[in-house]
């Protein structure tokens, strides 16, 4: 490995200190005056023995010989010598750092894996740029300086701090990134990298065409398969940070409000053990800070041999469990594991509990009578119908609330409309005013080829003698979810957009062979209402994901709130004509509140809900784009400084020159 | 006029001694003409002397003197004073001599037992000091003094100027010579160690020194060196030599090894 010094200047400082040693070892010479009676026979005897001995004069300065090398070595000390990582001669050098949820595990030493890795990015930055002094390149030249960047990641890449030569800067940006609770996206920490690497070359290319460059990646290897990723530096290098694996997390919790029994909550809760010891804990299920219900969890070590793509609910560290609660009421349902581990985030986990209440439908249609036959019989609490020319005629005030539809679901029979509020739509041989959404063309006689039995919308509905007389070629956003595939596209899909979630059905039922199978049109009718009406609309989330963005709807009038983040500090929210803030700052988990928002939609619980980044084991054997990545050592100190054997070293010779001086009648 | 000691040197007595090679310039009249029509060789004959026995004690009160444990100085007050004594009692003429680079202490031709006190007094009075010329005192005192008597010459003979020169003045007016060597135990055995500043008490002289085992080995070897050195030069030019150490009790110097040394009887 190269040998540099960090302070090579101290080496004039040997050159001025020790000639005036030597200087002083022949002046100094403190030697005691003796008498004697003569000195006429030790001046024979001194002269004698230096006639008889040539290396007497040696000996004689090998307690001089001796201080020169105790000097040496500690000006050596002082001039800091370190043993330069080969990173150094590298013209430039990318630090991506790992900030994901996994990242806050707390290790043996009490230090987050997110401190280490910045421990680890500051040692890493401190030996870059350190022997261009400018003493030393009076001798040596210019040198070419190293240029860094620090990304940092988590679900999204930021750049720290851009290319730079400051290694100052660096050090103080690097200071400054702060941990979050969100998923592990490499592939753009990657890409930016990528990006700022290609850039700097096209800067540099006039004056070299050959300039290496780096990435140095400090994780702890959590990341999702990145076989798809092409590396394009030229070297990719990993720091692993971490050694803990001791976590036991809610990966799920998941409520939904009974259909029928709108009083009663059933909640899902599944609790994962990563660890590698079999354990028992206590899960307990609070409402509104009150607790209701402790559950006993026990779970096996996981399975030594991984296999990524097996599920995880099948294996015995994982521990399910479907409860049915009575919530009255709105409420805040959090979850909360007894046992302490070393990854905090995700050992509680919250949700939002919607106030029960049985649906609002409105129907805009010219008169369906298969379409009030099958929503007659579903448990609402109103129905009311209005035609299009009405809808569209009708005041605000008899359809909004708050910005938001007063219906749970409206559904839109043969009726194109952009007037849609947030909320939740059925369209029947019509589409929405939605961006992207739209109708390419008229078809004619079809089939159903293809179904998404899973979907909750289609469950227990039987297509496969469906037939429509006619339909719409639809053109859909690419988010849009498929539901049922026809020979000419999607038939249903599901879209979503701003508060809205909608179901678009190409065909009309009354010109289908759906009404005849009248059970099959009933229950798919009822999913759907059900569906579009209790959970899955995004206005209602009932929690959110780290780095997922809130749309806080304000009171009327309201233009400014006060947003309570859970690590205590506050965050100002703005919202927009509609009444409708936004906020991306969810980076860490916990409860997010607005406390003079409209109750019951001002809580927003993050929750970490993420088996990835749960899953705490290191793992050093990243693969990237089919290649896998060089592990690099830990940087043990803050410059692998080697001072300290210099000073061992000079304290060693002081030794041996103290035992010569007293033993030198030995000699 | 002739005492009643029998003198080594030879005379011309009628006790007969010895004999030895006739070299020219030698008085014909000794020549042993038997042995010549013998062996026709040409031999001496040599004869007892007998004389009034003049004692001299030259001692040395250079500085050097004035160091050691137990004290060199004292230790020769003590020798002189004993020999004084003798030489006293046996009524001989008595001289005493202390010398640095001169003669500097002088007591001359005293004779009887009652004057011991005076010689007490003497010695006791002198004071150590100056470098140690030997040359010039043995000079000097060649050129007072003639032939005849005992010379005792009481020293540490560490002289930079060197003895041999000094002796041999002495030499050469055919006393009847004696050098006594005095060391201290710790010119003998020196207990230094480390970087040193030697200086020496006589001259002021500075010596530096770094005290090493190969040295201290190398000192004793030059002093061995020096002790054989004069005592050859001595005992090659009729000089009884005697070796003292002054931790030998000086009665024991006095009464057994001189006497051995056929110094007193």
């Amino acid at each position: 490995m190269p040998f540099g010094l960090l302070a090579p200047w101290m080496l004039w400082v040997a050159a001025i200190v020790i000639p005036p040693l030597v200087l002083l070892y022949f002046l100094r010479l403190r030697r005691r005056p003796e008498s004697v009676s003569s000195t006429f026979l030790w001046r024979r005897a001194v002269q004698d023995l230096q006639v008889n001995a040539p290396f007497q004069r040696l000996r004689r300065n090998l307690l001089l010989l001796l201080q020169l090398l105790v000097l040496a070595l500690g000006v050596f000390a002082l001039a800091r010598p370190i043993v330069e990582s080969t990173l150094t001669s590298e013209p430039s050098v990318v630090i991506l750092i790992d900030r994901s949820a996994s990242m806050n595990t707390v290790e043996e030493d009490g230090r987050t894996r997110f401190d280490r890795a910045r421990e680890q990015a500051r040692r890493l930055v401190r030996t870059f740029n350190q022997t261009g002094s400018r003493w030393l390149s009076l001798f040596s030249g210019v040198e070419s300086l190293t240029r860094v960047m620090v990304i940092a990641y988590a679900d999204r890449a930021t750049v720290v701090s851009p290319f730079t030569t400051s290694m100052a800067d660096v050090l103080d940006r690097i200071d400054q990134i702060e941990p979050t609770d969100g998923p592990t996206n490499l592939a753009e920490g990657l890409a930016l990298a990528e990006a700022y690497m290609m850039q700097t070359r096209l800067e540099q290319s006039t004056e070299s065409t050959e300039q290496a460059s780096s990435i140095v990646l400090i994780s702890d290897g959590a990341v999702p398969d990145l076989r798809d990723q092409v590396l394009r530096a030229d070297r990719l290098r990993l720091i692993p940070i971490g050694a803990a694996i001791d976590n036991v997390g809610i990966t799920s919790l998941r409520i939904q409000r009974n259909y029928e029994r709108p009083e009663e909550l059933s909640t899902f809760i599944q609790v994962t053990n990563f660890g590698d010891k079999p354990i028992t804990t206590d899960l307990s299920i609070l409402i509104d800070n009150r607790l209701v219900t402790v559950q006993e969890v026990t779970l096996a070590a996981r399975p030594v041999a991984r296999d990524d793509n097996a599920a995880v609910s099948e294996t015995a560290n994982v521990w399910q469990k479907g409860l049915t609660l009575t919530v009255p009421g709105q409420g805040l349902l959090q979850a909360r594991l007894a046992r302490r581990d070393a990854l905090a985030a995700d050992n509680a986990a919250s949700i939002q509990v919607p106030a029960p209440r049985k649906l609002h439908v409105l129907l805009v249609s010219e008169k369906n009578w298969f379409l009030e036959k099958a929503l007659a019989p579903l448990p609402l609490e109103r129905l009311d119908a209005l035609t299009p020319a009405q809808y569209e005629a009708a005041a605000d005030d008899r359809l909004l609330a708050d910005g938001k539809s007063i219906y749970d679901l409206v559904v839109f029979d043969k009726h194109n409309t952009d007037r849609l509020p947030a909320g939740n739509y059925l369209f029947i041989y019509a589409v929405p005013g939605l961006p992207g959404v739209g109708v390419k063309g008229e078809v004619g006689e079809h089939a159903m080829l293809w179904w998404d039995e899973t979907h909750p919308v289609l469950r227990y509905v039987a297509l496969d003698y469906l037939y429509a007389g006619k339909g719409l070629e639809l053109e859909l956003p690419e988010r849009a979810q498929h539901l049922i595939e026809g020979p000419h596209g999607p038939v249903l899909a599901r879209v979503l957009d701003e508060g809205r979630q909608c179901l678009i059905l190409g065909f009309p039922i009354e010109v289908s062979t759906w009404w005849r199978n009248l059970p099959s049109l009933g229950v798919f009718i009822y999913n759907a209402t059900r569906f579009l009406g209790s959970g899955g609309a995004l206005a209602e989330q009932g929690s959110f994901r780290p780095g997922d963005a809130l749309r806080i709807q304000l009171p009327a009038g309201v233009r400014e709130a006060q947003l309570d983040r859970p690590d205590g500090s506050r965050d100002l929210v703005r919202a927009d004509l509609s009444g409708v803030a936004r906020y991306a700052g969810t980076d860490r988990v916990g409860l997010y509140q607005v406390p003079t928002g409209i109750p019951g939609r001002n809580r927003f619980p993050v929750n970490l809900e993420d088996p990835r980044e749960s899953d705490i084991t290191v793992r050093t054997d990243l693969d990237l784009g089919g290649v896998q990545v060089e592990v690099g050592d830990q940087i043990r100190n803050a410059t692998p400084e080697i001072w300290r054997w210099f000073v061992g070293a000079a304290l060693l010779f002081a030794l041996v020159e103290w035992y010569i001086y007293n033993q030198r009648v030995m000699i | 006029m002739k005492g009643e000691r029998r003198s080594r040197r030879k005379g011309d007595s009628a006790e007969f001694a010895d004999y030895r090679n006739y070299v020219s310039g030698d008085d014909l009249r000794f020549i042993d003409w038997n042995i010549y029509a013998r062996l026709e060789r040409l031999l001496l004959k040599l004869f007892m002397e007998e004389e009034d026995l003049n004692v001299t004690i030259l001692f040395d009160t250079s500085g050097s003197m004035d160091w050691g444990d137990p004290h060199k100085g004292l230790y020769v007050k003590r020798v002189a004073a004993a020999l004084a004594y003798i030489g006293l009692v046996n009524y001989d003429r008595v001289s005493l001599f202390g010398y640095s680079d001169e003669l500097v202490h002088e007591m001359r031709g005293i004779r009887g037992r009652r004057l011991v006190s005076q010689v007490l007094g003497f010695l006791d009075n002198l004071e150590y000091g100056g470098p140690s010329d030997l040359t010039t005192v043995a000079r000097r005192f060649a050129m007072t003094h003639r032939g005849k008597g005992i010379v005792i010459l009481l020293s540490d003979f560490l002289d930079k100027g060197g003895y041999q020169e000094g002796l041999r003045y002495l030499v050469g007016r055919d006393f009847d010579m004696y050098a006594i060597q005095v060391l201290a135990p710790d010119e003998i055995e020196p207990a230094l160690a480390g970087d040193l500043k030697l200086i020496d008490i006589e001259d002021e002289d500075v010596a530096e020194v770094t005290v090493s085992k190969p040295l201290l080995k190398k000192y004793k070897q030059m002093l061995t060196a020096y002790c054989t050195e004069l005592k050859d030069y001595c005992t090659q030019r009729g000089v009884t030599y005697l070796f003292t150490n002054t931790r030998v009790p000086f009665d024991t110097l006095v009464l057994s090894y001189l006497r051995q040394r056929g110094l007193i009887r």
